[in-house]
């Protein structure tokens, strides 16, 4: 197997809400054009370290991070950085779906007119393109501008997927994505992140061990904010090095 | 069905009639002898005689005005204001500590902002005694209301929004503007309906600013006096002897339609919106 090159590379990360140490010296590479799943019970830290991807934690107060976080290359956690720019590139999608009260076409439509553009032929093609990646295209394609609480929990979570890909992300994070979806849909999505991975690199975080076994190229245990174990997720799964590991996917733990 | 009822649910049944019949009744009343008095003439003529013939055009006319004058202040900085502690204020004690001056400001007579206004607008700023000053009181009195209401509404919608609209390399100000606020304005909007509403039967704020009793004109500007449905009612309920009756209920009658008007609308955009909202 080809080792793709690291996209996001994380050295002695720590993060704190006030006195509390909730991430605790996170040191991980992950490669491009895989998918790599977080697992570990939960308040392990696995969505806030997620979240510190695209900075969505700068919104708690409190909040503190050490360590560098790279990506291709930058520190993102530079005091310099653009978040607005940092957020086009690296892509999110939340546990529950969460589309905006507008049309399907608006959107996926969203976030490239906060970036100014106007024309609707080009928002025509960027909304057809993003709805075709995310495999919703099809099932909305006569009814785009309808809002997008009209449509099933699956097909909302899909639709905001392809809002985060209008955007033209190359990393997508996403934060449980299937937690508040029914087997069917989860099964959707999980088809969908195989998809995107090809253009992709998607960070998972994930409480359905199943889950993380059948997408992850790679996976992340973490538990108490430590991380236990980071490697192929075959490797995880089959042969894990560490006891709490093995633990926790067998169910004996959280 | 119910066959008796327990001494409690009598009393709190008791209670509710109490609550209930007096002001429909009182509502009822006016109406009701308002009729007598209403007529084309009274609605769009001129007052004559100190206001015992002709009509109250100008008084309804005053009060539309007010209400214009204050809208004209309390929507944007009103709004301006909610808009900034809920979505940019720091969430700190100084903070909390002003969103609870603001809700016991709400509280304050509107004869103490009356007499500040025309302190400070009338004679201070020297803006005399007219629309501006009243419509100015007017506005400091409802502020409060309308940064409230503001600031509610957008604490009512959901967080995932925000979080939405950031995520996907939005400025914290882009999604205010095309996530949030859009998603608050009908509770913006109504609760600013109800703040006018309270504005527009507000005696006290316009008594000393510049309300006149009898003013046989239309305001031709900001800076002219006026005449207003309030303060005409006081008057010609207490200080003019030889006032019909019939005249006294119908002003009443106009000014009740008025608010109520303005009442049942917020009402009734608020419920069609909340059966809109799937969130």
């Amino acid at each position: 197997m080809v080792e793709n090159k690291h996209k996001v590379s994380l050295t002695d990360i720590s993060i704190f809400y006030g006195k509390l140490h909730v991430v605790k010296h996170v040191s991980v590479e992950l490669p491009e054009k895989e998918i790599t799943a977080i697992i570990g019970p939960s308040g392990s830290g696995k969505s806030t370290l997620l979240r510190s991807l695209n900075r969505m934690n700068d919104h708690i107060s409190g909040m503190r991070i050490t360590g560098e976080a790279l990506i291709d290359n930058q520190n993102i956690l530079a005091n310099g950085v653009d978040v607005v720019m940092l957020r086009r590139k690296v892509g999110m999608v939340f546990q529950r779906p969460n589309p905006f009260p507008k049309s399907i076409y608006e959107n996926v439509a969203y976030g490239p007119k906060l970036q100014g553009l106007r024309s609707k032929a080009d928002l025509d093609i960027i909304v057809e393109n993003s709805l075709r990646q995310a495999a919703l295209w099809d099932e909305v394609k006569d009814r785009l501008h309808v809002s997008g609480f009209d449509l099933s929990g699956g097909q909302q979570q899909r639709l905001c997927i392809a809002r985060s890909l209008a955007v033209g992300p190359e990393v997508l994070l996403m934060d449980e994505p299937a937690s508040a979806l029914d087997p069917a849909a989860t099964a959707k999505i999980e088809e969908l992140m195989l998809m995107l991975k090809r253009t992709l690199t998607v960070i998972v975080v994930t409480h359905n061990m199943q889950q993380a076994a059948r997408v992850s190229d790679r996976t992340a245990f973490l538990l108490g904010g430590e991380l236990v174990e980071y490697d192929a997720t075959r490797k995880i799964f089959t042969t894990p090095q560490d006891k709490r590991t093995d633990d926790y996917i067998s169910g004996k733990m959280g | 069905m119910r066959q008796s009822y327990t001494l409690p649910e009598m009393f709190l049944l008791g209670a509710l009639g109490l609550a209930l019949l007096p002001p429909l009744a009182a509502v009822l009343y006016i109406f009701v002898r308002a009729a007598a008095g209403i007529s084309l003439e009274f609605i769009f003529a001129m007052p004559a005689q100190r206001g015992i013939t002709g009509g109250i055009l100008p008084a309804i006319v005053g009060t539309l005005w007010l209400l214009f004058g204050t809208t004209l202040v309390v929507l944007p900085v009103g709004v301006g204001a909610g808009v900034y502690l809920a979505e940019f204020a720091p969430r700190n004690r100084f903070t909390h500590l002003l969103e609870m001056a603001l809700i016991n400001l709400a509280g304050v007579p509107s004869v103490v902002f009356g007499l500040f206004g025309y302190a400070f607008f009338v004679l201070t700023l020297g803006f005399g005694s007219s629309l501006l000053s009243a419509s100015l009181t007017l506005a400091i009195m409802t502020l409060p209301l309308v940064v409230t209401a503001t600031r509610e509404a957008l604490h009512g919608v959901p967080g995932s929004f925000r979080e939405a609209s950031l995520a996907l390399g939005a400025t914290r100000w882009q999604a205010v503007s095309t996530v949030t606020l859009p998603c608050a304005r009908s509770g913006i909007l109504t609760g600013t309906l109800l703040a006018l509403s309270r504005a527009a039967g507000d005696t006290a704020c316009i008594l000393i600013t510049g309300a006149a009793f009898f003013l046989p004109r239309l305001p031709t500007s900001f800076m002219s006096r006026f005449m207003a449905l309030p303060y005409h009612l006081y008057i010609s309920a207490t200080q003019l002897p030889g006032m019909p009756p019939e005249r006294i209920w119908a002003t009443a009658g106009v000014l009740l339609f008025l608010v109520l008007v303005m009442q049942v609308s917020a009402t009734l955009w608020r419920e069609r919106e909340r059966r809109l909202k799937k969130w």
